[in-house]
């Protein structure tokens, strides 16, 4: 992510080469060791740690009765995961949203890109501004908004039963969870695919017109193949947010929609099951671990073959 | 063909109006329901009275609530902003081996990625084990944790982009090293702070995940919000929604004033 501002070449020297500069020169700089050295622990103290020990927690043992968890080392939740119907159906209603959500997020999301990357000045700010506060408004408060539009006698239903489609249930599904989420991780969608379309040049797009080209497969062979990181960056980010998020789904889904994250949380608050409520974490991180690790893949994949 | 061409755009175009209507309704339908005469949430709305809003400010556990947020938002950016600008210096400038410098940030960039009910979940076994459990401090270094990635990621694009020339010249012209970063380096950086700032700040106030797993016995305000709508759903809810979206639009415009969010978001 971040490359070094000086001396660009040497990264052209081999890993040995690097670590002798960097011992030479911090010989001479021992501020910059020990604050590395402090960083390091700091931040391993803070973040490394409690991770740590969150996933050597997912192997104890739980005592029910007593809400206590002993120090034996066990793999009983991992099995109750595998075993139990219920931790696995909500692992695939996870997924399951997050499919759905990142696909709308796309279909939603890239022609409101591309019209912020080739629309003047004046349009482009206003979308900039609808995407990005509608990324800082308060989840809670988005998701109860959607909780009185999708209500069985709100707004929407209203509507439908006007031209006579009756009232359709929106809530406590996967049709509220995906609607909800798709309105809170779309700019997440939408930012990187603007990123991308605005560094290719409108003239290739005009280039491959002007020698006989439609403008939709100008589009299809031209624009869409030189978006591909955009694209792969927002559908690992939406789709990792989503298979992550708690609060749309606990409002908009409830009880009946439970997914993988309500199983955990309420694990940890509400039957103080530490063990069994890492476990479930620890399954959440190797599955958002595992998307990334894909997306990483994709990417290099599409960019050998682009030669 | 030409036709053709402006089809495509006017398609283009329409969905786009689509999804601005489908990103901007939710908060219309917010702040139109916290105006209606009627004890439900409704829309559109009917009527039009101020009580809702009086009977939330009137509600001392959201008065609590509001004050805890804002002074919890307030320390992790200051703490954050402290910490991040060390991080980012080591990291642009530490000249670290790429091993070092790529598992520092990627440490650093951790709680962006993993998800947020999993460091929730670790956060308060950790405090827990330190005996700090449920205790300001926690509620603190748990949000420094979650805005540190912010301060970071705007404060290292900023360095990148700083000329260090110019600290090289105060410092030739006879200004210790603290003096140059003072009145050189830390100016011209600002863009970065007051955006990795503002980005803190709103990650904190309205981070949820979390906080659920840090507090007990008092609430923030997201969390205090969420309680109340799930055992009351009236339109106060709907007012309190009203006043965060307000807020946060009032710190939006003048953070706009001072720094160009577009080169740190896009």
């Amino acid at each position: 992510m971040i490359t070094p501002a000086h001396n660009p070449d040497k990264r052209l020297v081999g890993k040995q080469a690097e670590w002798q500069t960097w011992r030479e020169e911090s010989a001479v700089s021992r501020s910059v060791w020990l604050a590395t050295f402090g960083a390091f622990a700091l931040v391993l103290a803070l973040i490394g740690a409690p991770y740590l020990a969150l996933a050597r927690t997912s192997f104890y043992g739980f005592d029910p009765v007593t809400q206590t968890y002993g120090t034996t080392l066990t793999l009983d939740h991992y099995r109750a995961f595998v075993d139990g119907s219920g931790y696995r159906a909500a692992l695939g209603r996870s997924l399951q949203v997050s499919l759905w959500v990142t696909v709308s997020c796309f279909v939603l999301g890239f022609p409101v890109a591309y019209v912020m990357a080739r629309a003047g000045r004046h349009l482009r700010t206003l979308l900039f501004v609808v995407v990005v506060s509608s990324l800082t408004i308060n989840v809670v408060v988005r998701t109860f908004a959607w909780l009185i539009i999708l209500a069985q006698n709100g707004p929407v239903n209203a509507l439908l039963e006007l031209v006579g489609l009756g009232p359709v249930r929106w809530l406590f599904n996967s049709t509220g969870v995906t609607i909800g989420l798709v309105h809170v991780l779309l700019p997440y969608m939408v930012l990187p695919l603007y990123s991308a379309l605005i560094s290719i040049p409108s003239t290739l797009e005009e280039a491959a017109m002007s020698l006989g080209a439609a403008p939709s497969v100008a589009f299809w062979r031209v624009v869409l193949p030189l978006t591909t990181p955009g694209i792969i960056a927002g559908a690992t980010m939406v789709f990792t947010l989503a298979i992550s998020s708690y609060v749309t789904p606990a409002v908009l889904g409830g009880g009946t929609y439970p997914v993988l994250t309500m199983l955990a949380a309420d694990e940890i608050l509400i039957s103080l099951n530490f063990p069994r409520g890492s476990a479930l974490a620890i399954v959440l991180v190797l599955v958002t671990l595992i998307c990334l690790w894909c997306g990483q893949v994709i990417a290099v994949r599409a960019r050998i073959q682009r030669g | 063909m030409e036709q053709q061409r402006s089809l495509f755009w006017i398609s283009m175009l329409t969905v786009t109006g689509l999804v601005v209507a489908f990103l901007v309704l939710p908060l219309v339908v917010i702040m139109g329901s916290s105006f209606t005469t009627d004890v439900v949430v409704d829309f559109p709305p009917r009527g039009f009275t101020l009580r809702w809003y009086e009977k939330a400010f009137a509600l001392t556990k959201m008065q609590e609530a509001l004050g805890l947020s804002l002074w919890l938002a307030f320390l992790a950016t200051v703490v954050s902003l402290v910490i991040g600008v060390g991080c980012a210096l080591l990291l642009v400038r530490g000249q670290l081996p790429s091993v070092i410098r790529g598992s520092l940030e990627a440490l650093i960039m951790s709680p962006s990625i993993i998800p947020q009910i999993v460091t929730g979940v670790a956060l308060i076994q950790w405090f827990i084990a330190w005996q700090i459990g449920f205790s300001t401090t926690s509620l603190i270094l748990g949000h420094v944790l979650l805005t540190l990635p912010f301060v970071v990621r705007t404060t290292v694009a900023a360095f990148m982009t700083f000329d260090t020339r110019l600290e090289d010249a105060a410092i030739s012209l006879g200004a210790t090293r603290w003096r140059a970063f003072w009145s050189i380096t830390l100016p011209g950086i600002r863009p970065g702070l007051v955006a990795g700032a503002a980005f803190a700040f709103l990650a904190s106030f309205d981070n949820f995940v979390v906080t659920l797993f840090l507090v007990r016995g008092r609430d923030t305000l997201p969390i205090a919000l969420y309680n109340y709508a799930q055992n009351i759903f009236e339109p106060t809810v709907s007012a309190i929604a009203t006043v965060i979206i307000i807020g946060t639009v009032i710190l939006l415009v003048l953070v706009k004033g001072a720094t160009d969010l577009e080169t740190f978001i896009a």
